[in-house]
């Protein structure tokens, strides 16, 4: 019996070793793909072609949309950000999603805002109603629009949407920045291919620590926290180098809420953002893909891996618990409303290597990870495990996700070499081994955890589940400065 | 002889400018970014000033518009140098309060012309 | 060998492959510490040089050529006029122009891309003849930002010889589309007359950007061959109605309005069956034929655009902007200064909004 039980054992952990390699093996290809496709990131200049952007009449028009819910402390600031962005056409649209604090009032001062007929119709539908527009007397193009709040982000983008005049629209967060480039860096996709771009992606990264003057990130500089600091790493391996990795395979399933930019067409003819979603950055993306593969379009979807948008990242592990678990919960929810794409050959690679990835690594890793862990430890418990060789297995599989983490950090130094100081680089190694023995295994947690939630919700009815939203008041404790950041829904991959 | 401010961020456009206008024989300092820029104008008084749009921490017009409510600087030449050149930026341009508008990329010896203009119609 | 000692090699192979990963970041760090310290400095005091060179090109001897030509490319590229003449012949007295020439066939990559902006900064009527051969062959280099910066040069040449080779880079996807369009704009400034035969490409992408670059190049002797792409495929169709507009000659209108009337005739519930479009493609097609009537700013189009006001509110406004522009305004109102104005106008043309007080003015 005890031989049976020991033989079990010793096979499943042999399934979480296989498990272990393919998964970050998987991760070294992506970084792999990432690092070939962005090595002439740092010499070449590219000027030239950010000049031709700018001056050609053939680059298409953007609105830059900022939902904006109680963000009286950062919403001139990104009003004025987002106007300097350096782009031959484009303009700001500002939804001020019911704020009670004084978030229209700035605008309105700093402004000088008149009031203007409002949108009586909507090309996307809406909860909240839309209650007035306005726009500066100085011709400044910006137009802030005041809703009702019904509880969501993506009602909030969806008035912008609305509101939004030109070709694309650019949705941002009001408490992130932009780099001067940033829109001219995005847009590139679509002035080269213009006519099978759909949308792209720009790179997100942490932005704590960081020297800001006015608006503007002069310094890169790692966060002064560990939290944070393991976050910079992630940022790094999972948004910088994985999603360009996926997008290079054809495969980009999610670009980031804080920074994406889609043709408006295409977001209209979705019907917007769907509000019952926790993901719906990742929500609109598969949306995107299954009503163009639906239709047989020829398409393209792109990430850029200049960097090009900074956010404020959780400080503390209580918040930073909110939004993973949330993460999570987003993630699942999505795959399960597109779990009809799996496998079919009509969805291309998103639907035969794409899902299943995600469903395999991301889904389910924290249960196997979790699970792996426990029976480890039950087994040398009971005397079942031999102890060196639990040990070498252990340590095998740490150091692999170790490399993983050290490999971003030199294709970060090599192709795009952000941090200048040598103490950064000094942290992001010692970063490396935290990240992976001890905080891993917390993430595990917590994911688990927002994939519970999702699971036990999801005979309530989709519906339910946003209800709360992020902008919840609950989840915005006053006291927590970075609990702005919980509100953003965005599943890591 | 007089005092011209450049403000760009862009190194050999300030090169290029202060080596063309100082041959004309005009006095030539450089600011890099809207805020220098405009610390500048509080702590001195200019003969004219030339301003790029798209720069960090201040744009051209917000820069413009401030200037004109700066106590005794409300009537220094500004000239708009910038590559914005949609006819709604140049009346962005206009409104924000500049003088004159030449649009990137440029002729210095034009741009040296319509320094003299505004200049003596300064002084006149 | 047992499951202990496989683990022992994983273990050993993970742990170099960790140091080597380490040892390969530092090491990168050094060696970019110490190179754009040097080549910092170095563009630093090239570019006094360069400038001193407006009066005596010997002022660039014994400077590194590369830094040179990475200073003259950025300038070069911010001027025009006499200066801009001046210094590029001066760069090729001092040489820099020959020593690019021979650089366009480097082994680096980051070198050919230097060398052709150089050359397209730099070349004269005299040097072209020899150039666009030299330039249209880097259309077909490995390294697609070779490629671009080829393209990007012939276009700032300007000699309608190699209008062929960009378009045939544009038809096998070697260079991008805006690339190709910003080139044969540029190229088509100067010498516009190769460019309207390929309105018949048969490439459709080559069509709708050559229709385009005519539109802004106000090539108005085409308008009536970019109608006739009024009955080409959905891409084509609407660049030929951006031009049209870009162009602002009345007689084309009968055929601008002829578009909005097929566009209003497809009935919104089946828009999709009856024209290929979905409801959204109706509504920004339509738009765009609307803008284009206003931008040409013919009254005729008047009752035609009245007919758009029962269509959506997108629609609607912009039907109503164009109307309140052809009847009263006219397209060249000259701007008045006043910053109220300007924000009503503003938000007028660019948004869909109406500001109140037009709006009341107008019922």
């Amino acid at each position: 019996m005890r031989d049976v039980v020991a033989f079990i054992l010793n096979a499943f952990n042999g399934f979480v070793l296989v498990y272990f390699i393919v998964l970050n093996t998987s991760y070294l290809v992506l970084i792999w793909l990432a690092a070939t496709m962005t090595k002439h990131r740092v010499q070449r200049d590219d000027t030239a072609a950010l000049e031709d952007i700018l001056t050609s009449p053939l680059t298409p028009s953007i609105s830059v949309i900022i939902p904006a819910w109680n963000e009286e402390a950062f919403i001139v600031d990104s009003a004025q950000a987002a106007l300097r962005l350096r782009y031959p056409d484009h303009e700001v649209v500002i939804v001020d999603d019911g704020s009670t604090d004084s978030t229209f009032e700035r605008l309105r001062t700093a402004f000088d805002l008149v009031e203007v007929a409002p949108i009586d119709d909507s090309d996307v539908p809406l909860r909240g109603p839309i209650q007035s527009v306005h726009v500066p007397a100085s011709g400044e193009r910006l137009t802030v629009v005041r809703k009702q709040n019904a509880g969501t982000r993506a009602d909030a983008v969806n008035a912008g949407v609305n509101a939004a005049s030109k070709d694309l629209v650019c949705f941002v967060d009001a408490d992130s920045l932009l780099e001067a480039d940033a829109l001219l860096r995005t847009v590139q996709p679509f002035v080269d291919d213009p006519d099978r771009i759909v949308a792209t992606g720009g790179v997100i990264r942490a932005l704590n620590g960081c020297e800001v003057i006015d608006g503007e990130v002069v310094d890169a500089r790692q966060p002064t926290t560990w939290v944070a600091r393991i976050q910079v790493i992630e940022y790094l391996r999972s948004f910088l180098l994985g999603r360009t990795g996926w997008s290079r395979l054809g495969a980009l399933m999610i670009i980031s809420g804080a920074f994406g930019l889609y043709r408006r067409d295409i977001v209209v003819e979705l019907g917007g953002l769907d509000d019952e979603s926790l993901g719906e950055d990742f929500d609109l993306l598969m949306g995107v893909h299954r009503h163009l593969m639906d239709r047989g379009v020829d398409y393209r979807v792109a990430y850029v891996p200049d960097p090009v948008c900074w956010t404020e990242v959780p400080n503390s592990v209580k918040v930073l618990r909110t939004q993973r678990k949330r993460w999570s919960h987003g993630l699942a929810q999505v795959l399960w409303k597109y779990r009809g794409m799996m496998f079919r050959p009509k969805y291309r690679r998103v639907g035969s290597v794409g899902m299943p990835y995600y469903v395999a690594f991301e889904l389910l890793g924290p249960v196997i990870e979790l699970v792996g862990l426990v029976v480890v430890i039950a087994g040398l418990s009971f005397g079942l495990i031999n102890v060196p060789l639990a040990l070498l297995f252990f340590s095998v599989a740490i150091l692999y996700s170790i490399l993983v983490s050290v490999a971003s950090l030199v294709v970060e130094e090599i192709n795009f070499h952000r941090y200048e100081r040598w103490r950064d680089l000094g942290t992001g190694f010692v970063v490396a081994f935290i990240e992976n023995l001890g905080f891993r295994q917390f993430h595990a947690f917590w994911r688990l955890e927002g994939l519970w939630a999702a699971v036990r919700r999801s005979d309530a009815g989709w519906g339910e589940m946003t209800r709360t939203g992020f902008q919840g008041v609950g989840d915005r404790g006053a006291d927590e400065e970075n609990d702005a950041v919980a509100k953003r829904v965005e599943v890591a991959t | 002889m007089s005092d011209i401010l450049v403000v760009d961020d862009d190194p050999d456009i300030c090169a290029l400018v202060s080596f063309k206008l100082e041959q004309a024989g005009h006095n030539v300092t450089v600011a890099h970014d809207g805020e220098a820029g405009l610390e500048a104008v509080r702590a001195q008084d200019w003969d004219l000033i030339l301003l790029d749009w798209m720069m960090p921490r201040k744009t051209g017009p917000e820069v413009s518009r401030e200037i004109r409510t700066i106590e005794g600087r409300e009537n220094v030449p500004v000239i708009m140098l910038t590559a914005k050149a949609q006819e709604s930026d140049i009346e962005i341009g206009f409104a924000a309060g500049a003088d004159d508008y030449v649009v990137k990329p440029f002729s210095p010896r034009e741009l040296s012309t319509r320094v003299t203009a505004a200049l003596a119609r300064r002084v006149g | 060998m047992t499951i202990a000692d496989g683990f022992g090699i994983a273990l050993v192979v993970v742990i170099v492959a960790v140091v080597v990963a380490v040892l390969v970041s530092v090491g990168g760090k050094v060696v970019r510490a110490r190179t754009s310290r040097r080549r910092e400095s170095a563009i630093e005091s090239g570019r006094r040089a360069v400038l001193l060179a407006f009066d005596d090109p010997r002022a660039l001897d014994g400077l590194d050529p590369e830094i040179v030509e990475a200073i003259a490319v950025r300038m070069l590229s911010q001027l025009r006029g006499s200066d801009r003449d001046e210094l590029a012949s001066r760069l090729v007295d001092a040489g820099v122009v020959a020593a690019a020439r021979a650089r366009l066939r480097d082994r680096r990559p980051g070198r050919r891309i230097q060398a052709a902006d150089l050359l397209g900064l730099c070349a004269d009527d005299e040097l072209a003849d020899d150039l666009i051969d030299e330039l249209s062959e880097r259309l077909d280099d490995r390294d697609l930002d070779v490629r671009q910066s080829a393209a990007r040069a012939l276009g700032r040449i300007g000699d309608g010889r190699a209008v062929p080779a960009l378009v045939q880079a544009l038809t096998t996807r070697q260079i991008s589309v805006n690339t190709a369009g910003v080139a044969l704009l540029r190229l088509g400034a100067e010498d516009p007359g190769p460019l309207p035969a390929h309105l018949r490409a048969p490439h459709a992408r080559v069509r709708a950007t050559v229709a385009e670059v005519l539109g802004e190049l106000g090539e108005v002797h085409v308008r009536h061959e970019i109608a006739d792409l009024l009955h080409d495929d959905p891409v084509v169709w609407r660049s030929a109605v951006r031009a049209l507009g870009q162009l602002q000659v009345n007689d084309v209108v009968p055929r601008l309005v002829l578009e909005l009337e097929i566009l209003l005739g497809v009935d919104e519930e089946e828009g999709r069956s009856s024209a290929g479009r979905s409801r959204v493609e109706l509504d920004s097609d339509t738009i765009l034929v609307i803008e284009a009537l206003r931008s040409i700013g013919d009254p005729s189009a008047i009752p035609t655009l009245e007919s758009c006001r029962d269509r959506s509110s997108r629609v609607a406004a912009a039907a109503d902007r164009a109307i309140r522009v052809l009847d009263r305004r006219g397209p060249d109102r000259p701007f008045t200064g006043d910053p109220q104005e300007t924000a009503t106008v503003e938000r007028a043309a660019g948004a869909d909004v109406v500001p109140i007080g037009a709006a009341k003015g107008a019922a």
